[in-house]
């Protein structure tokens, strides 16, 4: 059997390896922390869209995002029920609001929805039949990830949404992250009322479903065709992508969290370099032995990337079972959607074993120029 | 000793420096997050202000009627007492017509007690309806906009006639400055809901009492503060509430907690390489002093040396980051002082926990 010189290497020295090992952690950590920034960041744009059930949305030209959309006529969503293809067009409003905190008297940013009473809006069933319950005058759902600035609130109770008093008649989990601190739906009457609009003349959104079995592109272009152009439909992949990038790429934080994890990428690829080359540079003189000996250059570049890989490997365990902690202690903190996911785990992985990889290659460097008659 | 192997002196530096990186960039995004939604406060110039007890940030919140206003002037001591209007509304870009928000300060022309140089230069082109002053430092997104700009915002037409210097924030992308007049216009608002109420005290007055005598007149729904109290609440709010806050909060922490661990990593290496050099000198009868004292000035030459590139570089990353966003980074000369004692501290317990292993080893186990 061949000796396991790398592994055997590792463990040799087990203090020097521990400490390797923890530099390794920390750098993936550190990545670790801004990919879920990023991610969190990206997750938070779509969230609400990604709990409507819609296969096409109808929102105005100016529109921007979520939060800063502009209204649209109702006769578009009129209109757009009349188009082939298409099952149901539903209103939707959404501005923003106060809710206020019985206890400490101030008042948290609050988006509200409004919603037709026994319309299907949410992929989720047991929510669209919660929102038949809102057919009762001044009464409201109340967003159960709401930040804690909320105070206290249950079902049954009363919420107090800008300055008005609504009975509480059920709950739902949407948590609006970095948009707001928390959000409630009401019906399209109790959300006039809160914001003093004579009539219903415009909502922000129009919620197209299709018939089973129709063609989303031909209905998509028949619809831009039918509509005038102040409204623009977007396919829901359309919506979600167009938000996530707007976010990510327009906003300030989205565009710190990218620089931060660029950064974090750099940083984590020296600190893997520098902890590898210093570990390979004390063997070099058993290594250049190796060479002497007759062994091939490949084995020895072979044993330095095993051990290489090795260390990526101790490093990247412990900092995957961190991070858990680190995104729970976030979510707990900030009700940020900060998750761990398979593909972040696995791309972190691949990062890290490649720069261990690549960091090898290049500390090996030094052997190959090495004389083993230089060395002793 | 830390010239010896100059490959591998680079490279610690070099680790000193990202680790340095690290932690300019966190502080500078948690700073950054910060200044700029408590962006208001230093341009006030005012002695109190008045708001809504329920209103807790100065960007939202509610109003309170203008009654309170003139019930502050009867009070003893106040020397005036005006209203500030404000509110967010849709800026269209004048080039592409797209919009986005932006924060609209509605101030008294006769008396702003807000940015009041600036007001009284442009006091006669603001009487105008519909006149505007605009940030210059506003996000590109809102558009190239100079003074004689034409374009819309929420529902009026409005026109730059000048131009300040404030910085957008995260929620907005850039800020106007208009009379009272030209505010109420475009938000369609009653003069009688006011935002903010700044009063000014009368020369020699004691602040404290003012406050106590205009807190007995006004109703227990009406909260005065300082503008320094504001800015620290704005602070306040922005690190404990809002989620951006936590999230560069504890990206500081990780970034200072990581930095402290690299440096001990390359110290220890930097020991243990050295351990038969300083078995020696401990051998030829050396005080462990004086061998500690080695070592900590080896900590500290690396910090300094990694500092400085360090510094450098967090100072390009800032420039990068104002560009794309806009968001003043701001790199003061404390927060410069407070990375590098953070740095030589971080170096220091390094290298201390670095010593333990020299000061245990035997001289004779060496060889």
């Amino acid at each position: 059997m061949r000796t396991p010189l790398a592994w055997l290497n590792t463990i040799q020295n087990k203090k020097r390896t521990a400490t390797a090992v923890g530099g390794i952690c920390f750098a993936v950590l550190l990545i670790f922390m801004q990919a879920g920034f990023l991610g969190a960041a990206r997750l938070n744009a779509s969230l609400a869209y990604r709990q409507l059930d819609f296969d096409m949305m109808i929102v105005s030209r100016g529109y921007l995002m979520l939060t800063r959309s502009e209204s649209i006529d109702v006769y578009r969503v009129i209109q757009a029920r009349n188009v082939p293809g298409v099952a149901s067009v539903e209103g939707l409003l959404l501005q923003g609001g106060n809710w206020s905190n019985q206890i400490s008297k101030s008042t948290e940013s609050c988006f509200i929805f409004g919603l037709r009473p026994g319309g299907h809006y949410f992929v989720d069933h047991a929510l669209n039949k919660s929102v038949t319950h809102l057919s009762e005058r001044q009464s409201t759902l109340a967003d159960s990830l709401s930040r804690p600035s909320y105070g206290p609130w249950m079902i049954g109770g009363t919420a107090v949404i800008n300055r008005q008093k609504l009975a509480i008649r059920g709950d739902y989990a949407l948590g609006m992250g970095l948009l707001a601190d928390g959000s409630a739906m009401v019906s399209f009457d109790t959300y006039l009322r809160l914001y003093g609009i004579p009539a219903l003349r415009r909502y922000q959104f129009g919620l197209v479903r299709l018939t089973p079995g129709a063609n989303a592109i031909a209905v998509a272009a028949a619809l831009r065709e039918s509509l005038p152009k102040d409204v623009m439909v977007l396919t829901k992949p359309e919506l979600i992508d167009r938000e996530e990038n707007y976010f990510v790429n327009v906003k300030p934080i989205g565009i710190m969290f990218k620089v931060g994890m660029l950064v974090a990428f750099i940083v984590g690829a020296v600190i893997l370099y520098q902890i590898l080359s210093s570990e390979i540079a004390n063997r070099l003189k058993e290594f250049a032995t190796l060479k002497a000996m007759g062994y091939t250059e490949r084995y020895i570049y072979g044993v330095g990337i095993r051990q290489g890989l090795i260390f990526s490997i101790m490093g990247y365990v412990p900092s995957l079972i961190l991070s858990f902690g680190l995104y729970r202690l976030l979510r707990g903190l900030s009700s940020f959607p900060v998750y761990m996911d398979l593909t972040r785990a696995l791309f972190v992985l691949g990062l890290t074993l490649g720069m261990c990889a690549i960091a090898a290659v290049f500390a090996l460097g030094k052997i190959k120029r090495a004389d083993p008659a230089d060395l002793f | 000793m830390l010239i010896d192997k100059p490959g591998r002196l680079v490279l610690s530096i070099l680790a000193v420096a990202f680790s340095v990186v690290i932690m300019f960039m966190e502080l500078g995004f948690f700073n950054g997050c910060n200044n700029s939604s408590a962006n208001l406060p230093p341009h006030f110039d005012c002695d109190l202000i008045l708001s809504h007890i329920e209103k807790n940030h100065l960007k939202t919140g509610e109003e309170f009627p203008l009654d309170w206003v003139f019930l502050a002037r009867d009070v003893e001591g106040v020397a005036a007492s005006v209203a500030l209007y404000s509110g967010a509304d849709y800026w269209w870009n004048p080039q592409d017509s797209s919009r986005n928000r932006v924060f609209a300060l509605g101030v008294d022309l006769e008396d702003p007690m807000f940015e009041t140089d600036l007001i009284a230069a442009h006091r006669k082109a603001l009487l105008e309806p519909g006149s505007v002053l605009y940030d210059r430092l506003s996000r590109h997104e809102l558009g190239r906009v100079e003074t004689g700009t034409v374009s819309t915002l929420g529902r009026i037409q409005t026109k730059v006639v000048g131009l300040f210097s404030l910085g957008p924030n995260f929620t907005y992308e850039g800020h106007l400055l208009m009379s009272a007049d030209t505010f109420l216009l475009m938000q369609d608002q009653s003069r009688n809901v006011v935002d903010l109420g700044l009063i000014r005290v009368k020369p020699g007055a004691d602040l404290k009492e003012v406050r106590k005598r205009l807190l007995a007149k006004l109703p227990p729904i009406a909260l005065l503060l300082t503008p320094d109290e504001i800015n620290a609440r704005e602070i306040n709010v922005t690190t404990r509430r809002s989620p951006a806050g936590v999230v560069f909060g504890i990206g500081l922490l990780v970034g200072f907690s990581i930095g402290i661990i690299i440096c001990y990593q390359i110290l220890f290496n930097e020991v243990n390489d050295h351990l038969p050099q300083f078995a020696t000198l401990k051998a030829m009868g050396h005080p462990p002093r004086f061998i500690s004292g080695i070592v900590l000035y080896e900590a500290l030459l690396m910090a300094l040396a990694g500092f400085i590139p360090g510094l450098l570089a967090g100072a390009g990353l800032y420039i990068l980051i104002e560009h794309f966003t806009q968001i003043r980074m701001f790199l003061t000369p404390g927060r410069v002082l407070l990375i590098f004692c953070l740095t030589s501290g971080m170096c220091l317990i390094a290298g201390h926990l670095a010593l333990k292993k020299v000061h245990s080893t035997d001289p004779a186990d060496l060889f």
